[in-house]
């Protein structure tokens, strides 16, 4: 699937685009207003496109002052394709979280990253995922970590050091390693089938994403600025003395 | 099936190294080289067949369609390839765990290789 336009999975005319700004938007849109948001089309094209949609009754033109403007017609009876069309994207991010949130191991953290968050990838683009786990056994946190990193890389940090300082009863166990390798294998698969792109994982632990910044400052610079959160922030029980609570 | 082991070689011998930092990057991308050889391998051995072009992703599709348990198999190709943009650009340091776990899944891939060229 290409998730810069998810309307070609359904569709290759520009009717996709246009029904899906269509329903997105609040209010009457012109001609101009919907080639800017449109994933593709021409003006010419999405004219074209609209009177057609008018025809079938679904776009609603009017004539504001100088300008004819559109909007969909949410009494339609197809007006609920439209919208499943403007919601694609959302309901990738909405299984992700969902499928993220009852892993019997939760991530620490999980970002959506790359072309498939900004939305400009094709349909075979890889979907990038970054998933931060429990550090693994023997693990220590490296010393050169960045003391003073901000976004959602410092309060990782922040984490590690309170995991650091708390003794190595954090550390998944081996049938956890085993468990986390397992979620993330079948969720590469959820993905696949979801939507026909191959999942690539970043897929680090707490301890190496918090201790080696130095080679590693422009992937996670690019994910603190256009990654997508997929999971809230977990509550951590350090008190306890068994395996970390992580949900 | 033979680059498969030469790669795994050399990655196995530079894991040993402890030098620098970059020799954990440079045994795990060896073991990425060594897992996409075997799992070529693998597919030309029973399917007679094997995926061109640089996408190795789809390569994995492929090599899950080759044996009964190509699903396994397929997934601990993935993994591997999921460190190969780390491992080979240096995007982040591989850590000693995860090249040791990259060299692991290498020999994996690499011993099934050879017991399908024997089949």
């Amino acid at each position: 699937m290409d998730l810069s336009d998810p309307t070609r999975a359904i569709t290759p005319t520009l009717d996709g685009p246009v029904l899906a700004v269509l329903a997105r938007a609040g209010r009457p849109l012109t001609v101009g207003e919907i080639a800017e948001q449109a994933a593709r089309g021409s003006e010419i094209g999405i004219r074209r496109c609209l009177a057609r949609l008018v025809d079938q009754g679904i776009v609603r033109a009017v004539e504001m002052g100088r300008n004819r403007v559109h909007e969909l017609n949410r009494q339609h009876v197809a007006a609920n394709v439209a919208v499943e069309l403007a919601g694609i994207r959302s309901e990738f991010l909405r299984r992700l979280r969902e499928v993220l949130a009852v892993w019997d191991l939760a991530p620490i953290d999980a970002r959506l990253f790359g072309s498939a968050a900004r939305g400009d990838g094709g349909p075979d683009s890889d979907i990038d995922l970054l998933l931060v786990h429990l550090p693994e056994r023997g693990e220590q946190l490296a010393p050169n970590r960045a003391p003073h990193a901000t976004g959602f890389l410092g309060s990782l940090i922040d984490f590690a050091n309170q995991l650091s300082a708390n003794s190595t009863r954090f550390a998944m166990t081996a049938l956890q390693e085993k468990q986390w390798q397992n979620q993330v294998d079948q969720l590469r698969g959820q993905v696949q089938s979801w939507t026909g792109n191959q999942l690539q994982v970043v897929d680090l632990s707490i301890y190496e994403i918090a201790g080696k910044r130095k080679s590693g400052s422009e992937l996670i610079a690019n994910i603190d600025r256009e990654g997508i959160a997929l999971t809230t922030k977990p509550t951590f029980n350090f008190s306890s003395t068994s395996t970390i609570a992580l949900k | 099936m033979r680059t498969a082991q030469s790669y795994l070689e050399i990655a196995e011998l530079v894991l040993r190294e402890q030098g620098r930092d970059e020799f954990l990057n440079v045994a795990a991308g060896l073991a990425v080289l060594a897992g996409i050889a075997a799992s070529d391998s693998i597919c030309s051995s029973r399917l007679g067949r094997i995926h061109r072009g640089d996408n190795h992703r789809a390569a994995s599709t492929l090599l899950e369609t080759a044996t009964p348990d190509g699903r396994s198999l397929a997934n601990t190709f993935r993994r591997l390839l999921d460190l190969k943009d780390e491992a080979h650009y240096g995007i982040l340091i591989v850590s000693a765990t995860k090249a040791r776990g990259a060299v692991r899944s290498a020999r994996s891939l690499v011993s099934r290789s050879v017991d399908e060229f024997e089949r």
